[in-house]
């Protein structure tokens, strides 16, 4: 039984292989509607009061409405964030 | 009172017990206590919705660059302290000074997150409470580890609800994970333990185990509560105690009844506990064979068993009909193809339902780790690390073809285990260059493997469809 698993096991494995070539994975993170900077850094990191995107400080000379906003400076894009593949049990 | 996020990268059957043992505490306090996955694509409208004062991540080496890319990219849309706790950044603090890291927690974090979160909500301001360290500005402030939880039944259930709650598909696993104890009394030089000892002053090898009583009342709880067909009992070393296991048996026999898996020591078992585990309805285990050569086994990873006493005990396993699932690691740092065909051999020798092989990974504060470095066979700064141990390895060898054999070994080596007339042919075929082919059979036999064989529990036609798409998606 255990043997016949195993190649069974083989059989598919090429099979998905081959059939895994030719597709792409799915399941990228999004990128963010909008940019907006990192908070400054502070002497301590505060709790912070809440959470609503007015109350985010803007990167210097950028806006949010900017039409560079959709253009991340930083090298992270979210679209280039890495994408974890673990195998279920 | 303070909106407490945990982001999880991918929802996994195993749950993740970090976060839902610290839940319970927080929620305790009054704190709204939220978990999401990181690759949720509506993530960041719903991390936005919820607006949390605190994100906390529990990070394994290989994930710390995703969780931080994901922190980074949070950070830029939102306010909120990002705390990063788990084995990354308890052995790796140097994670402190990314960009985006407020503060780290080290150790058992039981106590000390619900502490933190409590300071923060007093004084509005990251504190280092035992356990913890932040940044503040370029310097770094850091408290020592507050004690181990001595009694393990005082500590609250996990928060189940939390996570199975987040999907149906999670909710609706047939296979259910539980602890019944902490920490291990054996000095791996490839675990974790020896650098937990060591922060903890002698503590930590100290094994605290929950009491059966506790533990089959946490059970009866969930399976009640939730479907379940199938128990994983995730510790490193299940406990053999035997006034500990003969009440266990007992009680988890009349109880739940339920068939179950769990790690163990083949060097622990004898012709008295294994016919208990078997009674309390044993019906997979975990060993580890780790190395063929018995000179590695012993020098360079500690583990002091003889190849015999090995194959005795999978003997003894296989006559009481519990199933064996053996890990190995290859690519050991100063090892060689030679050394993993010995592996390989043992296994063969063995006889184990399914033999898993990973790529040994030099995580920080083992000792092996250490070794690797010492001797150049690694040269990275664990930034390099990957997710799996079953992708590639990360160490020198003599050669390149040399490393790439033993990359090939890796994915066919459960085939040429279970089927050793294929070895000749494996064997060959680990000189060709790493493939996605190799790379899918290793996946597809993990899987039938570990569904039919070691865990096995009802799964429906979508169910297989799902998972061999993932497996050629390469998930």
């Amino acid at each position: 039984m255990k043997q016949l698993k195993c190649l069974l096991s083989i059989v598919l494995g090429v099979l998905l292989g081959l059939f895994g070539a030719c597709t792409k994975p799915s399941g990228q993170l999004q990128k963010p509607a909008n940019k907006a900077a990192e908070p400054k850094p502070e002497a301590k990191p505060t709790k912070p009061e809440a959470n609503t995107p007015e109350e985010v400080e803007p990167s210097g000379k950028e806006t949010p409405e900017s039409p560079k906003e959709e253009q991340p400076e930083s090298p992270e894009k979210a679209e280039d964030l890495p994408i974890r593949r673990p195998i279920l049990e | 009172m303070s909106k407490i996020l945990f982001l999880v990268a991918k929802l996994h059957t195993i749950e993740p017990f970090g976060v839902m043992s610290l839940a319970p505490h927080l929620k305790r306090d009054g704190h709204d206590v939220k978990l999401m996955e990181a690759e949720d694509p509506d993530l960041f409208s719903k991390v936005r919705a919820f607006g949390p004062d605190v994100i906390g991540y529990s990070v394994c080496t290989g994930s710390d660059t995703y969780y931080l890319a994901v922190n980074r990219c949070l950070k830029r849309q939102l306010r909120f302290v990002a705390v990063f706790g788990g084995p990354h950044p308890t052995f790796f603090p140097e994670m402190i000074r990314e960009p985006g890291v407020d503060a780290i927690c080290r150790g058992e974090g039981d106590l000390a997150f619900a502490d933190f979160c409590r300071e923060l909500d007093r004084t509005g301001c990251v504190r280092a409470v035992p356990n913890f360290t932040i940044r503040v500005g370029d310097a770094v402030e850091s408290s020592p580890p507050r004690p181990l939880v001595a009694d393990l039944d005082s500590l609250p259930p996990p928060d189940r609800e939390l996570y199975y709650g987040v999907s149906p598909e999670i909710g609706d696993h047939r296979i259910r994970s539980f602890l019944a104890s902490r920490g291990c009394p054996f000095g791996c030089t490839y675990c974790f333990n020896g650098a937990m000892d060591a922060m903890y002053d002698g503590t930590w090898t100290r094994v605290r185990l929950r009491s059966p009583r506790s533990l089959v009342d946490e059970i009866a709880s969930v399976v009640q509560s939730y479907p379940a067909e199938f128990l994983a009992f995730r510790e490193s070393i299940f406990p053999l105690k035997v006034e500990w296991l003969t009440e266990f048996a007992d009680l988890y026999s009349r109880r739940v009844g339920l068939p179950f898996y769990c790690h163990l020591r083949l060097d622990l078992l004898n012709d008295w506990n294994v016919p208990l585990l078997a009674r309390a309805g044993c019906y997979s285990v975990n060993v580890g064979i780790e190395a063929g050569n018995e000179s590695v086994r012993r020098n360079l990873l500690a583990r002091n068993i003889s190849n015999d006493r090995m194959i005795a005990a999978c003997r003894l396993l296989r006559s009481h009909g519990i199933k064996i699932l053996a890990n190995n690691m290859l690519g050991l740092p100063g090892c060689t193809f030679r050394h993993d065909l010995e592996t390989l051999r043992l296994n063969q020798q063995c006889k184990p339902d399914y033999a898993l092989a990973m790529l040994w990974q030099p995580y920080p504060g083992t000792q092996l780790a250490n070794y690797a470095r010492r001797h150049g066979h690694y040269r990275g700064d664990y930034r390099d690390l990957d997710f799996t141990y079953y992708g590639k390895s990360h160490l020198t060898f003599a050669t390149e073809r040399e490393k790439r054999r033993i990359e090939n070994l890796q994915k066919l080596f459960a085939i040429a285990a279970a089927v050793p007339w294929l070895t000749p042919l494996v064997r060959w075929l680990t000189r060709l260059p790493p493939n996605r082919i190799f790379r899918t059979i290793f996946r597809t036999a993990y899987l039938i493997f570990h569904q039919t064989e070691l865990f096995p529990h009802k799964t429906t036609p979508a169910d297989w469809v799902r998972n061999l798409r993932h497996v050629a998606q390469g998930e």
